[in-house]
């Protein structure tokens, strides 16, 4: 029986981003699901559960910040990691406040994607024990 | 047995050989049989006889016998031969062995007596002879006489003889004293004055050492220091002492000694002789002291050099000195004026500690002092200061105002501290004049004979009050001083003083009364006394009253007296008055001279009852009032009082007494008498003769010992009743090196001065005609062949009984004080001449007579030639009619202050203006009324000029300014701004006025103001260009931003004048830059995003190929991703620059490990740029900082990446981390292309790059230093960079410890 992969979910708006992102991370045997935006978000997401979330902050029709403070806020998502990504590297701050994880300012390099996502796997698997 | 016996016999049985007490004994026991006279016995009768004579006689006697002269003597002489001398050997002996010291002496007289048969007599007769163990001078009065024997022939000389050595030894020390006298008389000069033992005892003064020290005669005879006790601790005791010791005379010239005079210690010069008296035997047993007073001729001196000084004084014309200090280099700078006073050259930088040498030794201290207080930031930076400086050079004092400011940087420290320096010294003088003039007004008060005290103001304070005063209010000084008048005095009130005081403090009249009654207390009750007293006003210089000086004195006693005589005259009948001075005889007369009225004293004293008494007249009592002389006293003292009078009364017994009368006339029932009151005055009369007896004889002796002594001064001479002088003392004789013999009669007047001789002749022979004193100058030929003015003082001498005796002259060389008074004269010429050299004219103007002399420098400033005459009208013609009003009241103004002071412009013939500058010192006559003023005249058309010229730039600069639509302002060298233009005004809408309230800081922005005064403050002090950016308030409330910019203008020595700021509006400019701004940070945001995209997939591609063997296509994706590194940075750098534009350019301080930061960059920058060897030294490790750890990093790669792009050829890199008290250190050396001294100023600005000489361009905008010198800022660290071109460079930061 083969293992059942982690899931992650990456939402951004630049559809180029979401697919490199994809991309790199089935290169990591993730099992990816992508979402242009944020529309029946907590749908979905009890849906898939996925282990970690990926967000870019500026989201069309929609601010990551908000959206990462409502889903910490949400009982049944709280525990999921985000890691939330932006080309404003000053507002790490601000993404910690709402409640991020993690935050990684563009560009990045693929080393520092892999390393966020193990980082928030071994938190979230830390959690879910508890 | 027959033998023994008559030896015995022979001994004892000789009848002339009995008794004669010692020396009996001596010839008895003497074995004589060995003996050329043989055996007693046997000796002829006359021998016998005249030993039985000796020998018994207590006369001292002596004998010569026989040919060889055998000595015989009695007891009595014994003694003359002294202790361990001649006795008794030289009894028997023969004369010749007996006197060998004396026999030269004695053996001619005994020779004459056995020739002649003659006796001889020797009076004193000096003949030493042994005894007492040697050779003593021993006198001797002797006679010899012949002893003729039986023969008829002169055997022997009887000698008797007294030993009179005590007796001449006294004449001798008389005749010592008498020439002790004679010394005195020779050596004698002005004062003089003998001393004897080791407390100096005053054995002798003449007149002029008395009256010198102001002592009486009874000083003689008590020691120095208790004469003058204000030696002590002076040289003149020691120096007698050390004479008296060693016996070495001593002179010294011009010595100054203080005297007491009253209570004042005053100096004095002498010029001293210290000479030993030594006795016969040469020991010092006193000493001479001779001393002449010579202050005048020293006081001379020093008034010339006092010309000196002032002479100095007119070269230097009046104004302000400027200094500045600097407290960093410690050096002083000044202008040339204060440069002078401190002798130094105008050039010249003068370190502080010689400036400071310069100000005198009392004062320095306090300046010093005052210095140190104003560099302290807390006393706010004031200094002022008034002290002395003497010039090292020409040692003039003057007395200096400084006043200065210090100004503090940010850091509280002083940096510049600047001022002036006034010359105050007339103004000290004067106050010291008025200082003066107030202790001698409080000396006056405290000794004045009268009361006297002093009340200062409107309380009437009494301020000083001497003892009389207070007797007078029967207070203590406690009581009343430093209190108000009828506060510590009460009891005056309601006396009517109130009203004196006020009136004489308001008007200034004086207010006087004479035998006031009062009310004063006296003991603890009130008594009523009668008072004298006067009231004046005291007024300042300005005439203000400040004060009243009261003067009184109490006269109850003698208005008691007279009112107690007014009494008896007008109240009490006149017998009533007679019984009550019934003390001497009362007489009343009748008109026929008989007594109608005798008191029991009368009768007494004349020894007659009353019963007799009627018969009596007055004659018969009086046998100078006969009847006629009676009735015309009588008939006078009807008509009024009579003059005391003296007559002789005359007793029953017939005895006459002197009287003294008071008689007067009086009518008692229309009857006339006449009264007498007589007072028997033998005993005055005894007593008077007494005093004038004693008197005569004082006189007497006083007049010679003046005559000797007194006026006996250096040169001494006397004359006899003919003219010709026939004594000169020593100190004569030694000045003109000639003989008594020489001198003598008129020989003296060859040694006159041939210009001198004829009028001291006049003179002298007028005078001694006249018997008058006379005093007269004349040249002397000293002993050198020199001339010497001397003075010469003569006065005639009179014998007690009046009779003239001649002229006794005393000289004194006054050549010096002669030679000083012409070199006085000299010196006011001298300067003249460097008043004329100094381009001053000088001018005299008498205002009695309008006379005024003008030099020739002062007609040349006005126009004419040199030498011309001008008269006052003629210059005041030359005057601008606009001025002469000015000079006018200049010239008012200096008769009542004393000074004048005024500039002009006068009109030259020739039709051109000058400008002149009169100053002038106003003398008074000895009414205090102006005499005359006395006055320099300099010619200051340059200046003038000049400064005209200074105007008109300054009011162009001004109206060039004010037309200007930038922001123009200027400040002076230490900041202050003092000038803004229209524009600014008109822009912020604010007055002058409010920039002097509030200061000019008000316009700019809050924000701004703490960083604007810090680079103003900066630029200040290192002298650099201000440049700034900043807000300033417009009158509408919006603030806009400015460029100010400020240079400073120097003067050809460099020194800073002014400085010059402008502030142009870059409100558009900072809009558009904003903007430009904005739109970079959107654009690189907007960037990032598809970067971020092809980084990504470069990655994927990198990974997938990884390994693949496709070797081009690896070095692609490497290149690629290489060049979005770069991309990526040069995005965020642009980033930065925008955020730190807009301020946004926030920290994230936290505490982290700088060592391991440093570690872990050195690590990436190596893995990046294999080919660069980086070397780390750390000297701090395991330092931990509190900041924004990526930051610092970011400041980091910048240098390393800046160390690699830089150093095109590989190399090593040095990293090193170092830690001091408060900051750790972070550098980085390369071994580049270095960097020039010009870039390195503008290196950290924002887009400047370094350009290689070969034009070889580097990547990126040139904003990794500005970002990184804004971040290390921004944690209050500091950036900096050295380094040379070609060598390299050396980066590095610095960061605050926790």
């Amino acid at each position: 029986m083969s293992p059942e992969l982690t899931k992650v979910l990456i939402i951004d708006d630049n559809e180029d981003i979401l697919y490199m992102l994809k991309a790199m991370l089935q290169m990591k045997h993730f099992d990816v699901t992508i979402k242009q935006n944020v529309d029946n978000l907590e749908e979905e997401l009890t849906t898939l559960q996925p282990s970690v979330i990926l967000m870019d902050m500026l989201l069309s029709g929609a601010d990551g910040r908000e959206v990462c403070k409502s889903l910490k806020e949400n009982e049944s998502f709280a525990a999921i990691p985000i890691i939330m990504i932006s080309a404003h590297s000053h507002a790490r701050g601000e993404c910690l406040e709402a409640g991020a994880n993690q935050f990684l300012a563009k560009p990045f390099d693929m080393q520092e994607i892999f390393e966020a996502v193990d980082i928030a796997l071994a938190n979230g698997e830390k959690n879910s024990l508890n | 047995m027959d033998s023994s016996t008559s030896r015995k016999n022979n001994k004892q049985q000789l009848p002339f050989l009995s008794g004669g007490g010692e020396m009996g004994e001596l010839m008895r026991s003497k074995d004589w049989k060995q003996h050329s006279l043989g055996v007693p016995a046997k000796w002829p009768q006359s021998l016998q006889t005249t030993l039985s004579i000796i020998l018994n006689s207590r006369f001292p006697m002596f004998l010569f016998w026989g040919p060889e002269l055998i000595c015989f003597y009695n007891d009595a002489y014994r003694p003359s031969l002294g202790k361990e001398g001649k006795h008794p050997e030289i009894l028997g002996a023969s004369g010749k062995d007996a006197w060998p010291e004396i026999w030269d002496i004695i053996k001619p007289l005994i020779d004459q007596v056995l020739k002649t048969g003659e006796a001889s007599w020797s009076e004193d007769q000096l003949l030493p002879i042994y005894r007492n163990g040697r050779i003593e001078d021993v006198y001797w009065t002797f006679s010899y006489s012949p002893v003729i024997d039986e023969s008829a022939k002169i055997s022997g000389v009887f000698v008797t003889c007294t030993e009179t050595t005590a007796k001449v030894l006294n004449l001798q020390k008389l005749s010592n004293a008498a020439k002790q006298y004679q010394d005195l008389v020779n050596e004698a000069v002005a004062a003089t004055a003998i001393f004897t033992g080791s407390n100096l005892v005053l054995q002798y003064a003449n007149d002029a050492a008395l009256k010198i020290w102001k002592k009486g005669r009874n000083a003689i005879g008590k020691p120095l220091l208790k004469i003058l006790p204000e030696l002590q601790g002076q040289p003149w005791p020691d120096n007698l002492l050390k004479v008296l010791d060693t016996g070495i005379e001593y002179f010294q010239e011009e010595s100054l000694v203080y005297f007491k005079q009253g209570d004042v210690i005053e100096p004095s010069y002498f010029d001293f002789s210290f000479k030993p008296l030594k006795d016969e035997q040469g020991n010092n047993i006193s000493l001479l002291l001779t001393g002449i007073d010579v202050t005048e001729k020293v006081l001379n001196r020093k008034k010339l050099e006092a010309s000196r000084k002032q002479l100095q004084f007119a070269i230097d014309a009046a104004g302000l000195g400027t200094w500045a200090y600097n407290p960093k280099e410690k050096t002083f700078t000044a202008n040339r004026r204060l440069k002078e006073w401190f002798g130094v050259n105008a050039q010249h930088e003068i370190k502080l500690g010689d400036a400071l040498a310069v100000v005198s030794e009392e004062d320095r201290g306090r300046v010093v002092a005052a210095i140190q207080h104003a560099l302290d930031y807390k006393s706010g930076g004031f200094y002022e200061e008034t002290y002395s400086m003497l010039h090292p050079v020409s040692g003039v004092e003057r007395r200096v105002l400084a006043k200065g400011r210090a100004l503090f940087n940010k850091k509280n420290i002083a940096f510049n501290f600047s001022g002036t320096l006034q010359d105050v010294t007339e103004q000290y003088a004067a106050s010291k004049k008025v200082e003066e003039s107030e202790e001698n007004l409080r000396l006056m008060i405290l000794q004045a004979p009268v009361g006297m005290c002093r009340l200062m103001g409107g309380d009437f304070t009494v301020e000083i009050i001497n003892d009389r005063m207070l007797e007078l209010w029967g207070k203590l000084s406690n009581d009343v001083l430093g209190k108000p008048l009828f506060e510590g005095f009460p009891e005056s009130r309601g006396q009517g003083f109130e009203g004196f005081l006020n009136t004489v403090f308001t008007t200034g009249e004086r207010v006087k009364a004479d035998e006031m009654p009062l009310e004063l207390p006296r003991g603890d009750k009130l008594e009523n006394v009668y008072v004298n007293f006067v009231l004046e006003a005291l007024k300042d210089v300005n005439g203000v009253i400040y004060g009243v000086l009261a003067i009184a004195s109490e006269v109850t006693q003698q208005v008691a007296a007279r009112q107690k005589i007014e009494a008896a005259v007008t109240d009490l009948t006149l017998y009533k008055f007679v019984t009550d001075n019934a003390f001497d005889p009362f007489i009343l007369m009748r008109e026929d001279g008989r007594f109608a009225y005798l008191n029991d004293k009368a009768l007494e004293k004349w020894g007659y009852t009353a019963k007799e008494a009627e018969s009596l007249r007055v004659p018969d009592v009086d046998p100078i009032y006969n009847e006629e002389k009676f009735a015309t006293t009588f008939a006078l003292a009807q008509k009024g009082p009579l003059d005391t009078i003296e007559t002789i009364h005359q007793n029953k017994q017939g005895i006459q007494y002197p009287v003294e009368i008071n008689m007067g006339g009086i009518k008692l029932n229309e009857t006339p008498y006449l009264f007498a009151i007589a007072r028997d005055i033998t005993e005055r009369k005894k007593a008077e003769k007494e005093i004038v007896k004693a008197f005569n004889k004082l006189e007497e002796s006083e007049t010679r010992f003046r005559n000797v002594a007194d006026s006996a001064p250096v040169l001494i001479w006397m004359a006899g009743t003919d003219k010709l002088c026939y004594f000169f003392n020593k100190a004569w004789l030694n000045f003109t090196g000639r003989s008594y013999e020489e001198e003598k009669g008129n020989g003296w007047a060859e040694n006159v001065h041939p210009q001198d001789l004829e009028r001291c002749i006049e003179i002298y022979t007028r005078s001694f005609d006249e018997r008058a004193t006379f005093y007269m100058e004349y040249r002397l030929k000293r002993h050198d062949g020199i001339y010497r003015w001397v003075s010469d003082n003569g006065v005639p001498r009179f014998a007690a009984n009046g009779d003239f005796e001649g002229y006794i002259g005393a000289c004194n060389d006054i050549h010096d004080l002669v030679e000083y008074q012409q070199r006085l004269e000299q010196n006011e010429d001298k300067l003249n001449v460097v008043i004329e050299a100094s381009g001053l004219g000088n001018w005299e103007w008498e205002l009695i007579d309008d006379g005024v002399s003008y030099s020739d420098r002062y007609v040349e400033i006005f126009g004419y030639e040199r030498g011309s005459v001008l008269s006052l009208q003629e210059a005041l013609k030359r005057f601008h009619p606009e001025d002469l009003e000015k000079r006018n009241r200049a010239i008012k103004v200096a008769l009542h202050t004393g000074n004048l002071y005024y500039t002009a412009r006068i009109i030259w013939k020739n039709g051109s203006l000058h400008w002149i500058e009169i100053k002038g010192k106003v003398f008074y006559d000895a009414n205090l009324k102006p005499a005359r003023i006395l006055g320099t005249i300099r010619d200051i058309t340059e200046e003038k000029n000049y400064q005209k010229e200074l105007q008109e730039r300054e009011s162009k600069f001004r109206l060039l300014a004010d037309s200007m639509p930038q922001f123009v302002w200027t400040a002076s060298p230490d900041g202050e701004l003092n000038y803004f233009n229209k524009a600014v005004y008109d822009y912020s809408g604010i007055t002058p006025e409010d920039v002097d309230d509030k200061g000019w800081l008000q316009i700019v922005h809050p924000d701004e103001r703490e960083e604007n005064v810090k680079q103003w403050m900066a630029s200040i002090e290192n002298g650099s260009d201000f440049l700034f950016e900043h807000r300033f308030r417009k009158n509408d409330g919006q603030y806009r931003w400015q460029l100010s910019r400020a240079t400073p203008q120097r003067d050809e020595t460099g020194e800073i004048q002014m400085w010059v700021g402008t502030s142009t509006d870059i409100q558009d400019i900072k809009e558009k830059e904003q903007q430009k701004d904005y739109f970079i940070s959107m654009a690189s945001h907007e960037l990032k995003t598809p970067i971020t995209s092809i980084k990504g997939y470069v990655q994927i591609l990198q990974s997938v190929y990884a390994g693949k063997g496709d070797e081009f296509l690896a070095n692609s994706l490497m290149v690629i991703n290489r060049q979005i590194g770069n991309l990526t940075m040069l995005i965020t750098d642009l980033l930065d620059v925008s955020k730190i534009k807009s301020g946004a350019l926030s920290l994230n301080i936290e505490p982290f490990n700088l060592e391991s930061l440093i570690k872990e960059t050195i690590e990436e920058t190596g893995h990046i740029n294999p080919e660069y060897d980086i070397v780390f030294n750390s000297q701090a490790s395991g330092t931990v900082i509190n900041g924004d750890r990526n930051r610092i990093g970011q400041v980091l790669v910048n240098f390393l990446t800046n160390a690699v792009k830089y150093s095109p050829e590989q190399g090593t890199i040095y990293v090193s981390l170092s830690s001091g008290n408060k900051e750790v250190t972070v550098t980085v050396k390369d071994s580049g292309i270095g960097i020039s001294k010009q870039d390195q100023q503008k290196i950290f600005e924002r887009f400047y790059r370094v350009k290689g000489k070969n034009e070889i361009t580097f990547p990126g905008f040139g904003i990794g230093l500005f970002i990184a010198a804004t971040i290390v800022q921004k944690h209050k660290g500091s950036i900096a960079v050295k380094s040379e071109p070609g060598v390299g460079s050396e980066f590095y930061f610095t960061l605050p410890k926790n």
